[in-house]
């Protein structure tokens, strides 16, 4: 706690090493997305779930993918 | 213009030079004057000077002045909903509740209130302000129009939590139990049981008022700034469209609520009608654009830094701007999708449903846009401080919260989410995981400015950062399993089964672990105003020191905070031609989902606001919500007017009608293995659902769905479904768990049952108490009121008094009896009301045995009736503090006797 901050950049450390941020928030896409259908899934057993909830989910899934495959297949931002 | 072409902060917070042929008018030298003896005396305390940086210009000082103010209300609605929480937890664990059933309500509405106004929006509007000028290199003017603003923002906050006596005794009951909405006519006097001081209506006017002048404040700026440098900007910064965004739905939102809370004043001094269902509409254009005005936080947050660290701009400006234009024009038009179970002309329904499903467009380009600004940063080139660590929570909880809107949008589906935990999930998952996420992200890039000092500690940092994320996301996770156990919103009283209690007890520990975690910022913020290292900023573009004051988050700095140069290799169309090719997708789907749903939308959007053709030999409900029970007046097969009890047959169609005396209220009949009944229930107003009653006769619970004042827990009424012929046992009911829903009440045998009233006057703890089985002949069980049960929420002892001990004292001199009979009643289907069997004097302190001889059939036992209740703590209640009376009915159940 109270380190020192704003010193000088030290080369060594700026060795890349990790993921990059857009796997980073393609993850974070996921585990949000996940959460989210897991919410609108848990009502799997009420009677009109057929009818009445799951093509709104069935489309959030089929975008969810569609984002992610499109995301990766889009040129980089450079 | 990017945002590297920016003035310096020092050139862009300078004091207005005032013209010397020009005066400023005598009041606002009077004013300048005062301030400045007052700072210039303060600023000789250090502790004041550092933590309201009395020594800079006016617009760094009054930022932090908001800073410190929406902290404070942070703080103090965490209290609320610590308070909350841990009184439902122990009702959850059957321990003593130390809050009345106002204080606890009263806790949520102001968790409510300030956490959404007094800190969330009061942060985003000091924080857009201060980076909207910094950015623009604006000179700030009209200080007092801002300080205005700012004063009458707090100021609604203190008038929002309604008054307090000091004397002749000190009393602080009247904080305002109404939800950070409020549904007219709750809280008006004349027209609803429970009545809210005057003051909260003057503070919504407050807040109104001060809201609306920061955004004209910051609309004349931009205009300034527009006008001076017309012909030379091409480009307006993405992130400025969003703050831009802001000004303009703040007063298109905000107008509306306006209007609503003068209705309200009106009508609360008795002036011109009320019309409850359109109040509600006017109230949820703001109740929608609100959220939407909390949500351009995390957006504007990504447009401003994702393209600061990514050091490139943004993946398609054209794709930005249209983005920011759809959200400005939808924002305003969707306030019906809140009120999907009122009676709402169909077409309204489903029109908002697809203009909902239409905002989902500007999301699905900014996330992708956003996403696709990273592509092509390389490992190094990126770094994990805790502006980008709060920025990828943000995103991540973003799509959390924001993937359940569609779920509450499909109206069909909404049914069974409405008046759940599952809406609470999902507006902490927006509110916290997104809002406030992106809000922290903001803050740890911005704060050294206002500061004037790098943050100081790291770890801190990071602590912060890992604990709020595992508070908040617990926190979320723990509120939807509630909502899937079928738990209401806002409730106090719950079925306690093992799940809901489990789960309840670790929404708490995570609640304490998200406020707990908040203590590692404020440690950092102090520490940074009194320790910091100086931030020096000469010679930086915005954009370098953003990178400079988020590295000192960092414990191991290792990315060049220095802009680099950036060609454009990749050409727009492509660029654009991936976002066009995303967004057609999302069309397409849109229009799938919308075809699939609109059918069952547009079906059940007619029953609830026109009468339906039931089929013949089908039971007709008439429902009157008295706020706190129902009236129930019954033709067809079973005739007869009850109280709290509907009577059908098995399998038995079941056409209702349902209004309300008093406030709004809700019809919930959630079975879990049939279709969820839930309309709201609005006076002046008529309400319809046609449903066919459960095939297995059983006692189903009927709990109010909507909240509509303090005691709105007690008020659940039963489907008490009769065998199609002869008499039937519970078994098959018992064995099926009660058709599935959790708020049937737990059923046991009358031989030996022996009933304690809780502190909150119900059977133990449930309402309707335990539906008890006995064979025909001698049935007999007992009841017992404890003194100890006897308290200020305990409304069947009706005593208020300056004297705590004024109930003990009432009943001592009343011979412990209270001017009640409870009984055993048979239900009469064939006309009439309740029959008597057998009553007794209501004893409190004593065991009363209940005993009758009864042939196989359903009754009713307890209290039958609803009873007057007045809180009154302090006999201090006026129509100024508020006042609060009803009448309720909470010790009752079904006898069931059959072979």
């Amino acid at each position: 706690m109270g380190n020192p901050v704003g010193e000088p950049m030290r080369a060594a450390e700026s060795v890349e090493r990790g993921i990059t941020p857009f796997v980073w928030f393609g993850v974070a896409i996921i585990v949000g997305a996940a959460f989210a259908l897991f919410m609108g899934l848990s009502y799997y057993n009420t009677p009109t779930f057929t009818t009445a909830a799951l093509p709104t989910i069935a489309g959030v899934t089929v975008a969810v993918v569609a984002f992610l495959v499109i995301g990766a297949w889009a040129p980089s931002n450079d | 213009m990017s945002t590297n072409d920016a003035a310096s902060p020092e050139s862009a917070v300078a004091e207005q030079p005032v013209p010397v042929f020009e005066k400023p008018p005598a009041v606002i030298r009077f004013f300048d004057a005062t301030e400045e003896a007052i700072r210039s005396r303060l600023a000789k305390l250090t502790f004041f000077q550092r933590v309201f940086q009395l020594d800079r210009d006016w617009m760094t000082r009054i930022t932090m002045l908001m800073v410190v103010a929406s902290v404070f209300w942070g703080i103090v609605g965490a209290f609320d909903i610590f308070g909350f929480e841990t009184q439902v937890t122990a009702f959850a664990l059957g321990q003593s509740l130390h809050l009345s059933n106002q204080e606890i309500y009263s806790s949520l509405t102001l968790h409510g209130i300030r956490m959404l106004f007094g800190f969330a929006q009061q942060l985003e509007l000091a924080l857009f302000g201060i980076i909207f000028v910094t950015a623009f290199g604006l000179v700030p003017r009209h200080k007092w129009a801002y300080y205005l603003s700012v004063l009458l923002v707090n100021l609604s906050m203190v008038l929002l939590e309604g008054p307090f006596y000091l004397f002749p005794q000190f009393n602080d009951n009247y904080f305002p139990a109404l939800g950070w909405y409020f549904y007219s006519p709750l809280g008006i006097r004349g027209l609803s049981s429970y009545i809210a001081s005057p003051l909260w209506y003057f503070g919504w006017i407050a807040l109104c008022v001060g809201v609306i002048l920061w955004a004209a404040w910051m609309l004349i700026h931009f205009l300034d700034w527009w006008r001076s440098h017309r012909g030379q900007v091409r480009r307006i910064p993405p992130f400025a469209l969003f703050v831009l965004a802001t000004v303009i739905l703040i007063p298109v939102s905000y107008a509306t609520v306006l209007a609503s809370s003068a209705w309200d004043v009106f009508n609360y001094f008795g002036v011109g009608p009320v019309d409850p269902l359109a109040n509600q509409v006017l109230f949820w254009f703001f109740g929608h654009g609100v959220v939407y005005i909390l949500f351009l936080i995390p957006i504007t947050a990504f447009y401003f830094l994702v393209p600061i660290f990514a050091k490139r701009p943004i993946y398609s400006y054209r794709a930005a701007f249209a983005a920011a234009v759809i959200f400005t024009i939808l924002t305003p038009l969707l306030s019906i999708h809140h009120l999907y179970l009122t009676p709402v002309p169909p077409w309204s329904a489903w029109l908002t449903m697809a203009l909902t499903f239409l905002i989902i467009i500007p999301s699905a380009i900014t996330f992708f846009t956003i996403w696709m600004t990273t592509k092509g940063v390389k490992k190094g080139e990126w770094q994990w401080n805790a502006v980008t660590l709060f920025l990828l929570l943000s995103f991540a909880g973003t799509m959390a919260g924001g993937l359940t809107g569609p779920d509450n949008n499909t109206l069909a589906f909404d049914i069974d989410l409405h008046n759940t935990m599952f809406i609470v999930s999902h507006f902490h998952a927006i509110a916290l995981l997104s809002i406030a996420a992106g809000g922290f992200a903001v803050v740890y890039a911005a704060f050294p400015l206002l500061a004037g000092r790098l943050w100081y500690s790291p770890r801190l940092s990071q602590a912060h950062f890992v604990s709020t994320a595992i508070g908040w996301g617990g926190l979320v996770l723990f509120m939807d399993l509630l909502g899937s156990d079928g738990i209401l919103r806002r409730s106090l009283i719950f079925p306690l089964t093992n799940a809901v209690v489990a789960d309840q007890v670790w929404l708490t520990v995570f609640v304490i672990v998200s406020i707990s975690a908040q203590l590692f910022f404020v440690a950092n913020v102090l520490l940074t105003l009194f320790r910091g290292e100086l931030l020096t900023v000469q010679g930086l573009s915005l954009d370098e020191i953003v990178r400079k004051m988020a590295q000192s988050t960092h414990p191991k700095p290792s990315v060049p905070i220095s802009d680099s140069k950036f060609v454009r290799r990749t050409p727009r169309s492509r660029r654009e031609g991936a976002e066009r090719g995303w967004i057609t997708v999302v069309v397409v789907l849109i229009v799938g989902v919308l075809v699939a749903t609109s059918p069952l939308t547009l079906s059940d959007s007619t029953t609830i606001g026109t009468p339906s053709d039931p089929p013949a030999g089908s039971e007709y409900l008439s429902l009157v919500n008295y706020q706190y029970y129902w009236g129930v007046q019954e033709s067809g097969p079973v005739h007869g007017s009850f109280s709290d009890v509907m009577v059908v047959h098995a399998g038995q169609w079941v056409a209702v009608n349902a209004t309300a005396e008093g406030a709004t209220g809700g019809f919930y009949l959630p079975f879990r293995n049939l279709p969820t009944v839930d309309i709201q229930v609005i006076p002046d107003a008529m309400s319809y659902w046609l449903f066919q009653a459960p095939s297995v006769p059983g006692v189903y619970a009927a709990p109010d769905s909507e909240y509509n004042g303090p005691w709105f827990g007690q008020d659940v009424a039963a489907l008490v479904v009769l065998p199609t012929t002869g008499p039937s046992s519970l078994a098959e009911y018992q064995s099926s768990g009660g058709e599935g829903d959790i708020y049937n009440p737990p059923v046991m045998g009358a031989s030996g049952a022996f009933l304690i009233v809780d502190q909150e006057g119900l059977f133990d703890n449930s309402v309707p108490g335990p539906t008890l089985t006995a064979t025909p002949g001698p049935v007999s069980f007992q009841y017992y009121i404890p003194r100890s049960s006897i308290g200020i929420d305990n409304y069947l002892v009706n005593v208020t008094s300056n004297d705590p001990n004024g109930q003990l004292d009432y009943l001592a001199a009343h011979n412990y009896t209270l001017p009640y009979r409870l009984g055993i009643y048979a239900i009469n289907t064939t006309g009439g009301n309740l029959v008597p069997v057998t009553t007794m004097p209501l004893r409190v302190g004593s065991v009363m045995n209940e005993t009758a001889t009864l042939p196989a059939g359903v009754y009713v036992y307890g209290l039958t009736s609803p009873i007057p209740y007045v809180y009154n703590p302090a006999g201090q209640s006026t129509w100024m503090t508020g006042s609060e009376e009803g009448e309720i009915m909470g010790i009752w159940g079904i006898l069931w006797v059959s072979p």
